[in-house]
């Protein structure tokens, strides 16, 4: 299996009591495509850090990232944010003036108008929301249906990179089920890498591999497959 | 999505914001609208004010500098200073081929009196104390008004013509007079009748046939003949010299600046000098003038606390959606389309405030038009200065304040509203560029965990 997104010598910290403290050190790993990885790890351990590095939503202090061979600082951090990696955070983030539907089309690219709102509904139904829910206001739906509006959301920007930050921490637990489960699917029917932070072990139970973010390096588990494994 | 349907969503579906910032701009706006109209309708009131008080300039005689000059002065410089005193006949002529004037006037006043005509003046003295009615060389004193012109300068805002006609081109050849209703009910003379005068008290009486008779002459003078010159060329050219008023009437009361500014410096003497009524002038439009530097410092203030507003709330306006920045880019959207999408919105209500603010302007450019006519141009002059502007040097009795004050009614003009428009909007601009680049400055984690 390809490496389609890899992390080189990552480092860093932050000023603390005058102090300089490392939350990411030298690291490095590549992830595959089509595999589904969590990233484990004690508060404070920089699994969150290390997500808007991946992200780009922040930049590493040495080292660099690299999607499909190419370095998102040359490509841009926003290219890259806007075509290749689709990002679900804990409390959904979607933006509160539009419905289910006008926030999936508003992260879609260049496709006309009408493709953009059918492909949403398809999304939208394929995780779970049914029409007539996508037309409400977010605001108006359960902290699990706003999830999978987000999820939607990722999914119909059809990137190949989904990033996700504890992305079932708010949700109870046979809606964290269901959001896992359709995590699973988009990394296997549609072939999407998936990274999940997560304090879940459920999410991680689920998950191709589980890495383990211990003195500012991944670490992989022992439960993982060799075919899928980064290193 | 498109940014104009963003922010058309935006502004619909969380219309707070949207209220906020229209009525701050709103107000705002009608504050700098209502200045400026009040400014238009002050520099209106003025325009009016000269034009009510004509185009009219006149050459005078300083007499106060010419006595204190005088007093202690020897015999041969006194006769000198009383030469430099006399209006001279070549400057009228000079000056009335000026472009700006349309109609030159020049009188000379003849002093005489009639052993058989009676005076039609009271004998109280008027407000001077002194009776000038009363024979001084004896009989009836008279003043003979010699025009160059057919219809004399007086009757232009002083004088009526009550009965007969004004002398034509035609009685050039004919010695004609208008004299008042009263001197004719007193003498029992009517318009066709001769009544025989003396130009001069040592002159012979000439026959002068009464074509009209006025009425508006003050009751204290000494009764008043408006003869022609032509008379006095014919039967007194001696007196010609008497030049009493020089007026040159100014095409277009607007030109009274430049021509004072052009043949002031030509008069002959330094006891010569033009005077355009700028005195009364100033005096009338002195509390406008009042008014506008208060109204000017008021604008300079409104707009740069209305700046200093407009800017804070959509500071704040910005910063509230700092999250929703971090969310547009986190999504990779550009910075300037973010810009562009939050202008949008910004601009979509500062031209509803706009147009709302112009449209109440309209409204309030009626209301103070009324006000400046009802209350600045009569109770802040002297009551007598002012009814006398209104109501006899404009358009006569029958003129109404209603009228006055749709004469005053201006609004804001094309090129007023567009400088507007472009300082407003530029004002906006910058308003949310300032923090918007701020925020955009901020790498998106920063932004999504504000």
């Amino acid at each position: 299996m390809s490496n389609l997104f890899e992390l080189k010598n990552l480092s860093y910290g932050y000023i603390d009591g005058g102090k300089k403290r490392m939350i990411l050190n030298d690291l490095s790993y590549s992830f595959k495509k089509g595999v589904f990885y969590t990233i484990l790890g004690p508060s404070g351990s920089g699994k969150s850090t290390l997500l808007a590095l991946a992200s780009a939503l922040d930049a590493p202090e040495t080292g660099s990232v690299h999607y499909a061979g190419a370095d998102i600082k040359e490509m841009g951090f926003s290219q890259f944010r806007k075509h290749h990696m689709s990002m679900i955070f804990q409390k959904y983030n979607l933006i509160d003036y539009l419905n289910g539907v006008e926030n999936v089309t508003a992260n879609m690219g260049a496709i006309k108008s009408r493709d953009k709102n059918d492909l949403a509904y398809k999304v939208l139904n394929q995780v779970g929301i049914v029409k007539s829910k996508a037309d409400r206001r977010v605001t108006k739906l359960s902290g699990g249906e706003q999830q999978r509006v987000a999820i939607a959301r990722a999914l119909a920007k059809d990137a190949s990179l989904v990033l996700a930050d504890e992305p079932t921490g708010a949700l109870d637990t046979a809606t964290a089920k269901e959001v896992i489960a359709l995590f699973k699917r988009i990394s296997k029917e549609f072939g999407k890498t998936v990274i999940i932070v997560t304090h879940s072990d459920e999410v991680a139970k689920n998950s191709d591999v589980i890495l383990h973010l211990t003195n500012g390096k991944l670490v992989e588990m022992g439960s993982e497959q060799s075919d899928v494994t980064g290193k | 999505m498109h940014i104009f349907q963003l922010a058309f969503l935006s502004l619909i579906r969380k219309p707070t914001k949207g209220i906020v910032i229209f009525s701050v701009l709103f107000m705002i706006f009608s504050l700098i609208f209502t200045g400026i109209i009040i400014q238009n309708t002050i520099t209106a009131s003025k325009d009016y004010t000269r034009k009510a008080l004509g185009g009219n300039v006149e050459m005078k005689v300083d007499f106060a500098k010419a006595m204190q000059d005088i007093q202690g002065a020897s015999g041969e410089t006194r006769t000198e200073i009383e030469n430099q005193m006399v209006l001279p006949e070549n400057m009228a002529k000079v000056l009335s081929e000026a472009p700006a004037v349309s109609k030159t006037h020049i009188e000379r006043t003849l002093y005489t009196s009639s052993d058989t005509l009676q005076s039609a003046v009271s004998n109280d003295g008027g407000s001077f104390g002194i009776s000038l009615a009363s024979p001084v060389v004896g009989g009836t004193s008279l003043f003979l008004l010699a025009s160059n012109q057919n219809i004399p300068l007086d009757f232009d805002k002083q004088l009526k013509l009550e009965d007969g006609s004004f002398r034509t081109d035609e009685d050039r050849e004919k010695d004609t007079v208008l004299i008042s209703s009263e001197f004719a009910a007193k003498n029992n003379l009517r318009v066709g009748d001769n009544v025989a005068v003396k130009l001069f008290p040592e002159g012979e009486p000439v026959s002068f046939e009464i074509i009209g008779l006025f009425s508006g002459a003050p009751n204290h003078m000494v009764d008043q003949f408006y003869i022609s010159e032509a008379s006095v060329e014919r039967h007194a050219p001696e007196q010609l010299k008497n030049i009493s008023r020089v007026v040159w009437q100014l095409k277009d009361p607007f030109d009274i600046p430049d021509f004072l500014a052009s043949y002031s410096v030509q008069m002959p003497s330094e006891y010569i000098y033009l005077d355009a009524s700028t005195e009364q002038y100033n005096q009338l439009t002195k509390p406008l003038d009042v008014m506008s530097t208060v109204f000017d410092l008021l604008m300079v203030v409104i707009f740069i606390a209305g700046a200093m507003i407009s800017i804070a709330i959509v500071t704040l306006f910005v910063r509230d959606r700092q999250f929703e920045i971090g969310l547009l880019l986190a999504n990779g959207e550009s910075k300037v389309r973010i810009l562009s999408q939050f202008s949008v919105e910004i601009f979509f209500v500062a031209v509803f405030a706009f147009v709302g603010a112009f449209a109440l302007s309209l409204l309030s450019s009626d209301l103070v038009a009324s006000w400046i006519a009802a209350n600045q141009l009569v109770e802040s002059t002297s009551p007598s200065q002012g009814m006398f502007f209104i109501n006899d040097m404009m358009s006569g009795p029958q003129l109404t304040m209603s009228q006055v004050a749709e004469s005053f009614k201006v609004s804001i003009d094309g090129d007023t509203l567009l400088a507007l428009a472009v300082a407003s909007l530029g004002l906006i601009l910058a308003a949310i560029s300032a923090p918007l680049s701020v925020i955009l400055s901020y790498k998106p984690r920063k932004s999504l965990q504000n």
